[in-house]
């Protein structure tokens, strides 16, 4: 792991792409914390984190689009695939290389409350928790992006990707509320997932009586219990499209909690999509 | 060194390996030779563990490449078809960053490197970036990567392709030296390249191996029968007789030239272990037959390879490419 991890970090620095994710995002960084805490005179760095959550719909495609699509592209995922290291050591070394990436800019952005807390009263165990979950966060958006990269040969198909997927995230709590939560609709909701499952599987596998199984299955759990009892599924669609809400969850740190559920909810969705990664990965060593 | 048994593998429907049995001894040079879309780089992909068979097994030095994966590839050093560089290390950092792959640490690392380098004769190159050394040099350092960490095996994936004459030379001397004290197990569709370089010829065909055998067996099993013709002045009965009564001739024919007026066409068949040249040029010479020239047929290497890549419907007929010795005597 730590060869390929060394080889990352090192790669990001040889052209411009770490250089250029780490000024932009202290750019960012910098002129949020000018206008929340300085001139519009608020104390709490949290808040300067809760506006640039947009930042990831950005900066995650670049950290992470060319990771695999790129080994793909100049055939060296070969060297990597024929060498004595496990893939999980070589998607570990690629996550935790961006994740370092990543990291700079906030670490930097330490010193920030610090500067603060000379002009007034700083609650430095918000502001650094605040900073604390957002590197969690951003190391589950990391680790889907490193997942949509394996997918593709193509860099900028891989971004795109990346790209469409954080921002369904980040639309997902208004997309739950204009949903209505009725039983019906949630049932509805729950079919339309069931197809698009299905047809996921049939085009990874091929197999046309899995898919058709697993999708039948997934349908029938909602139908049935629709059947059973109605209103238990009265806005469970809602709930099941706001565990995707990956930003949402950084909601508490910015009210001053330090929410070990969100703790553990991005901790969950970073090892999913690394093991995720790693199947696409050994999936088609087999097919 | 490696047991490869009934190796099949199948993409959607079609099969690219069917039912493969090979074991490659130690320390020899095994050519992989057969048509585009025989199997080549399919089993090659196999043997170092970035492709999974659909069924059988591949052990390397008693390790078996699925469950031992990281035993049987430190055996290994693979070059790829397209050689796997990154386009914006130099040699000197890719080499270092594969020697961390492949375990080697330490010091050890720059004596790997130096000596990969000494090997493949890139070390004046190794400090320019990858992406602007020639198509030879990038075959090199690939090369360089494989013999990096000293493994028993090396697997090399047409090697010489899109070379120039004289770099096509070169790499092939290297593949000799390489296969001095190792194993190397290398593909091409080129026959020249591989019966120059290997100990070994198997021949693959729609995922079948066809053939395996030394280049010499290989000719010797399927050439069948040498022909001989000889152009001569003269025809008599006494010369006649001589002729057909030599040993070992099965068949023997003579026809009056049609190129060269008042000579005869004189036609030998026998085995191929034997050489009757000097014998029949005797012959001639007894009767005071003068031999115009004397031109011996067998069936090439590429002949063997063509009858035996050829489909089932179709016999392949080797007519252009026969090997040709002439010889004149007077």
């Amino acid at each position: 792991m730590g060869v390929i991890y060394k080889k990352e970090l090192k790669g990001y620095f040889t052209g411009m792409m770490g250089y250029v994710f780490i000024a932009f995002a202290l750019a960012v960084i910098g002129i949020y914390t000018v206008a929340v805490n300085f001139i519009q005179s608020y104390p709490n760095f949290e808040y300067v984190l809760d506006s640039i959550r947009f930042l990831f719909l950005l900066l995650i495609p670049i950290l992470t689009m060319r990771t695999m699509s790129d080994e793909k592209r100049q055939r060296t995922d070969l060297l990597l695939y024929s060498s004595p290291i496990s893939t999980y050591s070589i998607i570990l070394g690629k996550f935790f290389a961006a994740l370092t990436v990543f990291a700079v800019p906030f670490a930097v952005s330490c010193f920030y409350p610090l500067i603060i807390g000379r002009y007034g009263v700083v609650n430095y165990k918000v502001a650094y928790s605040a900073i604390f979950g957002f590197l969690l966060m951003g190391g589950a958006c990391i680790a889907i992006g490193i997942f949509l990269s394996s997918l593709t040969e193509s860099q900028m198909v891989s971004a795109v990707l990346c790209f469409g997927a954080l921002l369904l995230c980040y639309l997902m709590p208004s997309l739950s509320s204009i949903m209505p939560s009725s039983a019906l609709s949630s049932l509805g909701g729950f079919l339309v997932l069931a197809v698009f499952f299905g047809c996921m599987i049939n085009i990874t596998t091929k197999n046309k009586i899995l898919s058709i199984a697993l999708g039948g299955l997934t349908a029938a759990v909602p139908a049935a219990v629709y059947l059973i009892d109605r209103t238990a599924l009265e806005g469970t669609f809602n709930t099941a499209m706001n565990a995707l809400a990956v930003f949402s969850k950084f909601n508490n740190f910015i009210y001053g909690m330090f929410d070990l559920a969100a703790v553990i909810y991005f901790i969950t969705v970073t090892l999913l999509f690394v093991f995720f990664t790693v199947q696409a990965i050994e999936k088609r060593r087999w097919s | 060194m490696v047991e490869i048994k009934n190796l099949t593998k199948k993409y959607d429907g079609h099969t690219a390996l069917n039912d493969l049995t090979v074991t490659i001894e130690e320390g020899r040079i095994y050519g992989f030779l057969g048509p585009n879309g025989a199997g080549k780089t399919t089993t090659m992909n196999i043997i170092t563990g970035c492709l999974a068979a659909t069924s059988g097994t591949v052990t390397i030095d008693g390790y078996d490449i699925l469950t031992h994966p990281r035993e049987a590839k430190k055996r290994i050093g693979y070059l790829p078809e397209q050689p796997p560089l990154y386009l914006d290390m130099t040699p000197r950092e890719y080499l270092t960053f594969a020697c961390g792959l492949k375990g080697i640490k330490g010091k050890d690392v720059s004596a790997q490197v130096q000596k990969a380098a000494a090997m493949t004769q890139i070390e004046d190159h190794l400090d320019r970036l990858i992406k602007h050394l020639s198509k030879g040099y990038k075959q090199r350092v690939g090369i360089a990567q494989a013999v990096l960490g000293d493994p028993k095996l090396i697997i090399l994936d047409e090697p010489t392709v899109g070379l120039d004459p004289k770099q096509i030379t070169e790499i092939r001397e290297l593949i000799k030296n390489l296969g001095r004290n190792r194993t190397v197990i290398l593909s091409s569709h080129i026959l020249s390249e591989i019966s120059s370089v290997c100990d070994n010829i198997m021949i693959l065909r729609k995922g079948r191996l066809v053939a395996c055998d030394t280049p010499e067996n290989l000719q010797h099993t399927m050439i069948g029968e040498i022909t001989l013709s000889v152009t001569a002045d003269r025809k008599s009965n006494n010369l006649s007789k001589a002729l057909s009564s030599v040993r070992g001739l099965s068949s023997f024919e003579c026809v009056p030239s049609q190129r060269d007026e008042g000579c005869f066409e004189y036609t030998f068949r026998y085995s191929p272990e034997l050489d009757l040249r000097h014998t029949i040029a005797r012959l001639f010479y007894d009767e005071k037959a003068l031999v115009l020239s004397m031109r011996e047929v067998r069936l090439s290497l590429e002949d063997v390879f063509l009858k035996l890549t050829a489909s089932d419907e179709e016999p392949a007929e080797p007519e252009d490419s026969r090997e040709e010795t002439e010889s004149e005597e007077a």
